[in-house]
C-alpha cells in the first residue's frame, strides 16, 4: 500500500487536488470508514486527500430561513451532543447516537459517513426524511442537491471529480416534521441490518396525514425512499389499519440482498415491522 | 482447615500496576525496532482443496529487502502435528483449507515481505472438497483429505484411531457403561433429537505475535504468544524440527487473552529464522487469527436419553460427529475429553461415539470448554424437554440425577468435591425460580427464564514443578512454568505462596514465562494451574521451611522438627513466644550461619500418581481426571417475537470452586465466560462459503459487546466452595467451566418464552424468527379445517 498523503489548506486547494488526481484520489475526513477499506485492499488510492486542516467546515447552525446548516466535517459525536440539533431535529440526534460506538462518533464527520455511502449508513435515513439537500463546491461554484440523489450505488456518490461535500441543509419547514429513525442490529455498535426512518407531518386536524417519508437503510444498494408506502399514507387518516398496509408495502418496495449480517428474506420481514414500528412512533401511537 | 489469612481475600492482581499503567509488555512487544530482525509473512492457500502443480518464486525472491523465500521444499520431510502426524508445516503437493500455509517470506520491511508474497506465483489444480462432516465421514466420500492417514503417526492416544468408519475420520472415542439396548427397555420415556454447534473464534484482543532469534551457540529462542512456554513452544518447535529440548527456549510475555487459542506464529518465524540465521518476527492479522487459531470444534450431537416416569435416567445414547477440518492437530483430544461432561449424572446405561471427522474447513482446536460446551448444548436441553414430558419441575429433576459425593460415576471415578446441588439451588434462588418475570412479557416481547447446568473437569496426567527462593530481606522468589494468559494465576499462585509461608502477599515475586529460567509445567490449560501449579509451590514453600528449620537447628540449639518458620520467623515449637528472624540466618562473622550471600531455595513437583488413561473400549477408569469444577447459570430472557431478537436481562451464575483462592478474580473469569457464553449463544459463528471464512473480523463478526451484557444488579456470580482434597487450601480449577452452561441456559429461556426450541447454534434473530414462524404455521395447521 503506498499512496501519497496530501494536506489541503482551503476548500479550493481540495477541489484543485482533486480535479488533478480523479479516480487516482480520495477523500478522507475521520476515516474511520476510509482506513479500514485501505486496510483490508478494497480500495488502493494513489492519493489520500485529507481535509481536516480546512478550517470552520464542522459548523453546526440553525436559522429560521435557510433552516440547519451543518458542515461536512462536522463530528457525529458533535450533532449527537448539540442541543440545536436535539431541539429542532431530534431525529438526527438519535441517528448519530445510534451510529457506532462514541470512540467512534467523535473520530466519524457527518460527511464522511454520507460519503461513503454505505447503503446501511445511519445518517441517512433520517436526513432524507428531513428533504436535507448536499451542498457541494466544485469547479462551477456551489450547488444544491436533494440528498436522496445524492447516492448513486454502494460506495457511489454523484460527486463529479473535483466536487467536494461541503455540508448538509435541512430545510426550516421540517421542523415541524415528527421524524424518528430505527435501527435494527445487535447493537447499535454494529451495522444495521435495516435502518427505517419515518418522518410525518400531520394536518391542523392533527390526525391525516399532509407529508411523510419513509427512508429505508440497508435494504437497497443505496437509502432509499419508500414512495408507494408513502403515496399509500398521503392524506389519510394515520391509523393502525393504514401503517400496517403501509409497511407491508414498503417490505415490497425493498430490494434487499443477503450478506453476513442476514439474508434478504429476514431483511425484507424487518422492513415491514420497522416501518410499522417506525410510524406508530412519529404518529404518535407507540413512544 | 486453620485459619486463613491471604487465601479467600480478594488480593489485587499483582500486573494490575504495569496493566493499567501502559508498562506491561505484551508479545507484539518484543523486538520492536530490534537491528537485524526480518519480518516474516505466510503465503495462506487461497483453494479449500487443491494440489500444487508448481510454485515460482523467482520475481518474489528479487525484491530488495528480502532474505528468504521458503516453501514446502524447506521443511522437513515428515509430517508433524499434535496428536496426529498429518501436516507439512508448508504445504508439499496439496493445500487442503483456505488458509493452509504454502509459503513463509521474510524481509527487512513488511512492506517488502508483502510486495514479495504477492510476487508468489503458485499454480494449482483445485480439487474437489467436501465441508460438511457427516458427508465426510461416510465410507464412499469421493473426497479424501489424507490417503495415507492409516500411516501417519499417531503421537497421542493412539487408541482414538481404532474402528474408523471411513477414510476421512481420524478418531473414534468411545464411552461404553451398562446395556444402553437394555436401559431404553427399561425407560418410560425416550428422547431423541439432533443438535448442533457452530464453529466460534476465541476472539483474544491480541493477534498471535512471535519472534524466533537464533543464539550464536545454536539455541533458538522464541519469544511468543502462548500459554505454556514448554508445551506449547519448547516441545513444539523440537519436534516439528527434530531439535533437542536444550536448543529451543521459549519465552512469553503478557499476552492479550487466548481462551485455548494457538495459532502457532512461531512455527514459521521459526522455520525462517533457523534458515535466514537472523531474528525473524511474525505477527498475524486478526483476519489470519479466525483460520489459524484453530477455532471451536462444531459438532453434530444425536442424543437419546430413557427415563423412568419418576424422572429416574436409565439410559443415555449419543453420538457425536466433530468437523475437525483439514488437520487434527489437538482436536482427538478435545474429543476425548468432551466426554467427562455427562459424568454429573447417574446414568447406569451409557454409550458414547464420537467420530473426529477431516473436512476442508479451517482446523478447530482447544476452546474454553474443550469440548464439553457442545454436548452440554445438547444434554441440558434435553434435562428440561423430559422435565417438561414428565411434568416435572427441571431443577428437581436435575438433582434427582446428580451424583453424590463418594459415588461412582459413569466413567468409573470415584466422586469427590461435588457442589453441583448447591450451584443449582443458589442460581434457581436468585433469578426466582418459579415466581414471575421481573418484567411482564407483551403481545411482541415475552420474557422467561431458563437455566442449565455444567461442568468442566481439569486433565489429570500433567506435571507441575515449582522452585522458591526465600532471601534475606524477607523477599520470596516464586518460579513456576505456567503463564499467565489474563487469568490472574499469579496473583493466585502468589497467594498459596503467602498463605504457606505465613508472610505478606506483597512478599512475593512471581516469575514465569522462560522455559530456560524457570523449572516445567504443562502449561496455562484446563483450569490446571491453581491445582498443579499452587500444589508444585506449596510444596516447595514446605521444602524451604524444612530447609530454613534445618539450617536454624545449630543455632537455635533445637532439632529441626522442633522449629517452625512462619513469616519470616523461626519459633520453638514448644515455646513460640520465643522466635528468631530467618534473616539471622544469613548474619556474617557466625560460622553455623549461612554465608552472607547464600540462598533458601526450595523445590516441589506435583503430579497425580495413579492415574489411568481409560480403558480404550470403554473409556472406563478409576482416576481420569483431577477434577471437576460445576457451573450452574440461570438467566431470563426477553424475546421479540417480531424479530427474533433475543435480549438478556438479567444473568445468574454459580461456580463449585472447591476454594476461592481470590474470589474477585473467580467473579472476574465467570463474568468473562457469561460473557462468551452469550456470544456463543445468541450471535457468534464463524460464516464459511466453500470453506473461506466470509466473517473474519470484529466488524462482521458477532462478539457481543457491553451493551449485550446485563450488568449491575441484573448480573449476579455466586461462588460455591466444594473443598477438594487434593488441591491447595480446596481450591480447583474454574476458569474453563465459566460458559459450558450458557447456551443451554439461554434455550431453555427462549423455549420457556416462546415454546419454540432451537438445536442449532447460534440462536440468531433470524433463526428464531423462522422458527417461530413455522410454530405459528402448525398451531394454524392444528386449529385448522373444523
Amino acid at each position: 500500500m503506498h499512496f501519497k498523503y496530501l494536506t489541503p489548506n482551503t476548500i479550493p486547494q481540495a477541489m484543485a487536488l482533486l480535479a488533478r488526481h480523479k479516480t487516482r484520489a480520495t477523500v478522507m475526513a475521520g476515516g474511520t470508514d476510509l482506513v479500514v477499506k485501505m486496510r483490508s485492499r478494497a480500495i488502493d488510492p494513489a492519493y489520500v486527500v485529507d481535509l481536516s486542516n480546512i478550517p470552520g467546515l464542522d459548523f453546526i447552525d440553525f436559522n429560521p430561513r435557510d433552516g440547519l446548516n451543518i458542515g461536512a466535517l462536522a463530528s457525529i459525536r458533535a450533532l449527537e451532543t448539540s442541543t440545536l440539533v436535539g431541539k429542532q431535529y431530534p431525529v438526527l440526534q438519535s441517528a448519530a447516537h445510534q451510529l457506532a460506538s462514541p470512540a467512534i462518533r467523535n473520530m466519524a464527520t457527518l460527511g464522511g459517513n454520507l460519503c461513503n455511502a454505505s447503503p446501511s449508513a445511519d445518517m441517512a435515513p433520517g436526513l432524507i426524511a428531513l428533504a436535507a439537500k448536499a451542498r457541494i463546491a466544485g469547479p462551477e461554484g456551489e450547488t444544491f442537491m436533494p440528498l436522496e440523489e445524492f447516492f448513486s450505488g454502494p460506495g457511489k456518490t454523484a460527486l463529479k471529480a473535483g466536487q467536494v461535500l461541503v455540508g448538509i441543509q435541512v430545510p426550516a419547514s421540517q421542523a415541524s416534521m415528527q421524524a424518528v429513525y430505527l435501527k435494527h442490529a445487535r447493537s447499535s455498535i454494529e451495522l444495521a441490518v435495516v435502518g427505517v426512518a419515518a418522518g410525518v407531518i400531520l394536518d391542523s386536524d392533527g390526525r391525516s396525514c399532509k407529508d411523510v417519508r419513509i427512508v429505508l437503510g440497508a435494504v437497497a444498494p443505496t437509502p432509499m425512499r419508500a414512495r408507494k408506502a408513502e403515496a399509500a399514507l398521503l392524506g389519510k387518516k394515520l391509523d393502525d389499519k393504514a401503517i400496517v398496509e403501509a409497511a407491508e408495502i414498503a417490505a415490497g418496495e425493498a430490494r434487499p440482498i443477503s450478506d453476513v449480517r442476514a439474508s434478504a428474506d429476514y431483511r425484507t420481514e424487518m422492513v415491514r415491522v420497522f416501518t410499522g414500528r417506525a410510524l406508530r412512533v412519529a404518529a404518535g401511537i407507540a413512544s | 482447615m486453620s485459619e486463613l489469612s491471604v487465601v479467600g481475600k480478594n488480593v489485587i492482581r499483582l500486573d494490575a500496576l504495569e496493566k493499567v499503567t501502559g508498562t506491561a509488555l505484551y508479545a507484539a512487544d518484543e523486538a520492536l525496532g530490534e537491528p537485524g530482525m526480518l519480518h516474516g509473512k505466510v503465503l495462506w492457500s487461497p483453494h479449500a482443496h487443491a494440489r500444487i502443480i508448481s510454485i515460482d518464486i523467482s520475481r518474489a525472491k528479487k525484491v530488495p529487502g528480502v532474505e528468504a523465500v521458503l516453501t514446502g521444499k524447506d521443511v522437513p520431510e515428515a509430517r508433524v502435528g499434535s496428536c496426529v502426524d498429518d501436516q507439512h508445516m508448508l504445504a508439499r503437493e496439496k493445500v487442503r483449507f483456505v488458509g493452509d500455509a504454502v509459503a513463509v517470506v521474510a524481509a527487512r520491511t513488511l512492506e517488502a515481505a508483502e510486495e514479495a508474497l504477492a510476487l508468489i506465483k503458485v499454480k494449482y489444480e483445485v480439487l474437489p472438497a467436501v465441508f460438511d462432516a457427516e458427508e465426510a465421514m461416510r465410507p464412499d466420500c469421493p473426497v479424501v483429505l489424507h490417503p495415507g492417514l492409516s500411516g501417519y503417526k499417531r503421537n497421542m492416544y493412539p487408541y482414538l484411531g481404532n474402528d474408523l468408519p471411513g477414510p476421512n475420520v481420524h478418531t473414534h472415542h468411545k464411552v461404553r457403561r451398562g446395556n444402553v439396548e437394555e436401559g431404553f427397555r427399561q425407560a418410560d420415556l425416550i428422547v431423541e433429537n439432533r443438535f448442533s454447534t457452530a464453529r466460534i473464534s476465541h476472539c483474544q484482543l491480541e493477534p498471535a505475535s512471535s519472534v524466533a532469534r537464533p543464539n550464536v551457540d545454536g539455541t533458538l529462542v522464541i519469544s511468543t504468544s502462548t500459554k505454556s512456554v514448554y508445551t506449547g513452544v519448547q516441545a513444539e518447535v523440537c519436534r516439528f524440527f527434530g531439535l533437542p529440548p536444550s536448543k529451543v527456549r521459549g519465552v512469553t510475555h503478557y499476552i492479550g487473552g487466548n481462551f485455548g487459542s494457538a495459532p502457532r506464529a512461531h512455527i514459521f518465524a521459526a522455520l525462517a529464522a533457523i534458515r535466514t540465521g537472523r531474528p525473524v518476527k511474525v505477527v498475524f492479522s486478526r483476519e489470519e487469527c479466525f483460520f489459524r487459531d484453530l477455532n471451536r470444534l462444531p459438532m453434530v450431537i444425536y442424543l437419546k436419553d430413557g427415563v423412568k416416569k419418576d424422572g429416574t435416567l436409565v439410559a443415555r445414547q449419543i453420538k457425536l460427529i466433530c468437523n475437525c477440518g483439514a488437520y487434527a492437530q489437538i482436536t482427538p483430544l478435545v474429543i476425548r475429553n468432551g466426554s467427562f461432561g455427562s459424568s454429573q449424572y447417574r446414568i447406569p446405561n451409557f454409550r458414547w461415539d464420537a467420530y473426529g471427522v477431516y473436512t476442508n474447513e479451517p482446523p478447530s482446536g482447544a476452546f474454553r470448554g474443550f469440548g464439553n460446551a457442545q454436548p452440554f448444548w445438547a444434554m441440558e436441553q434435553h434435562m428440561d424437554i423430559i422435565a417438561e414430558k414428565l411434568r416435572m419441575d427441571p431443577v428437581e429433576l436435575r438433582q434427582k440425577n446428580l451424583i453424590a459425593e463418594g459415588e461412582e460415576n459413569l466413567r468409573g471415578e470415584k466422586t469427590h468435591s461435588m457442589g453441583a446441588a448447591e450451584c443449582l439451588d443458589k442460581v434457581a434462588q436468585w433469578i426466582g425460580w418459579g415466581r414471575p418475570t421481573s418484567q411482564p412479557s407483551s403481545n411482541t416481547v415475552k420474557v422467561a427464564k431458563g437455566f442449565a447446568l455444567a461442568n468442566k473437569y481439569t486433565q489429570v496426567d500433567t506435571i507441575a514443578s515449582a522452585l522458591v527462593r526465600f532471601n534475606k530481606d524477607g523477599f520470596v522468589d516464586v518460579f513456576h512454568g505456567s503463564d499467565e494468559i489474563g487469568q490472574g494465576s499469579q496473583t493466585v499462585l502468589a497467594q498459596i505462596a503467602a498463605e504457606e509461608l505465613g508472610v505478606p502477599v506483597e512478599k512475593i515475586k512471581v516469575i514465569w514465562g522462560d522455559s530456560a529460567r524457570v523449572p516445567y509445567d504443562h502449561g496455562a490449560i484446563s483450569s490446571r494451574t491453581t491445582m498443579f501449579v499452587g500444589n508444585a509451590i506449596r510444596a516447595a514453600c514446605q521444602d524451604v521451611k524444612r530447609l530454613i528449620c534445618a539450617t536454624a537447628s545449630p543455632v537455635m540449639g533445637a532439632a529441626p522438627e522442633d522449629l517452625e518458620a512462619r513469616g519470616g520467623q523461626i519459633y520453638f515449637r514448644s515455646n513460640p513466644s520465643k522466635s528468631m528472624p530467618v534473616s539471622d540466618l544469613f548474619l556474617p562473622g557466625r560460622a553455623t550461619c549461612l554465608p552472607h550471600d547464600a540462598e533458601l531455595l526450595g523445590q516441589g513437583t506435583f503430579f497425580y500418581k495413579g492415574y489411568s488413561d481409560g480403558d480404550p473400549e470403554t473409556g472406563q477408569g478409576t482416576r481420569l481426571t483431577a477434577s471437576y469444577c460445576y457451573t450452574a447459570h440461570a438467566v431470563e430472557v426477553a424475546v421479540d417475537t417480531e424479530t427474533g431478537e433475543v435480549k438478556v436481562l438479567r444473568f445468574c451464575s454459580a461456580t463449585d470452586v472447591g476454594r476461592a483462592i481470590n474470589p474477585k478474580l473467580c467473579e472476574a473469569q465467570s463474568e468473562g465466560g457469561i460473557a462468551q457464553g452469550i456470544g456463543s449463544a445468541l450471535y457468534e459463528e464463524m460464516l464459511l462459503d466453500r470453506g473461506r471464512v466470509l466473517n473474519c473480523n470484529f466488524h462482521d463478526y458477532g462478539m457481543p459487546r457491553m451493551t449485550e451484557l446485563p450488568g449491575n444488579h441484573d448480573l449476579k456470580c455466586f461462588l460455591v466452595e466444594a473443598n477438594h482434597r487434593e488441591g491447595p487450601f480446596g481450591a480447583k480449577g474454574m476458569g474453563e467451566g465459566a460458559m459450558t452452561p450458557s447456551a443451554p441456559a439461554i434455550a431453555n429461556a427462549i423455549y420457556n418464552a416462546t415454546g419454540v426450541r432451537l438445536m442449532d447454534l447460534p440462536m440468531s434473530p433470524e433463526r428464531l424468527l423462522r422458527a417461530l414462524k413455522a410454530q405459528n404455521k402448525e398451531a394454524g395447521h392444528k386449529s385448522g379445517p373444523l
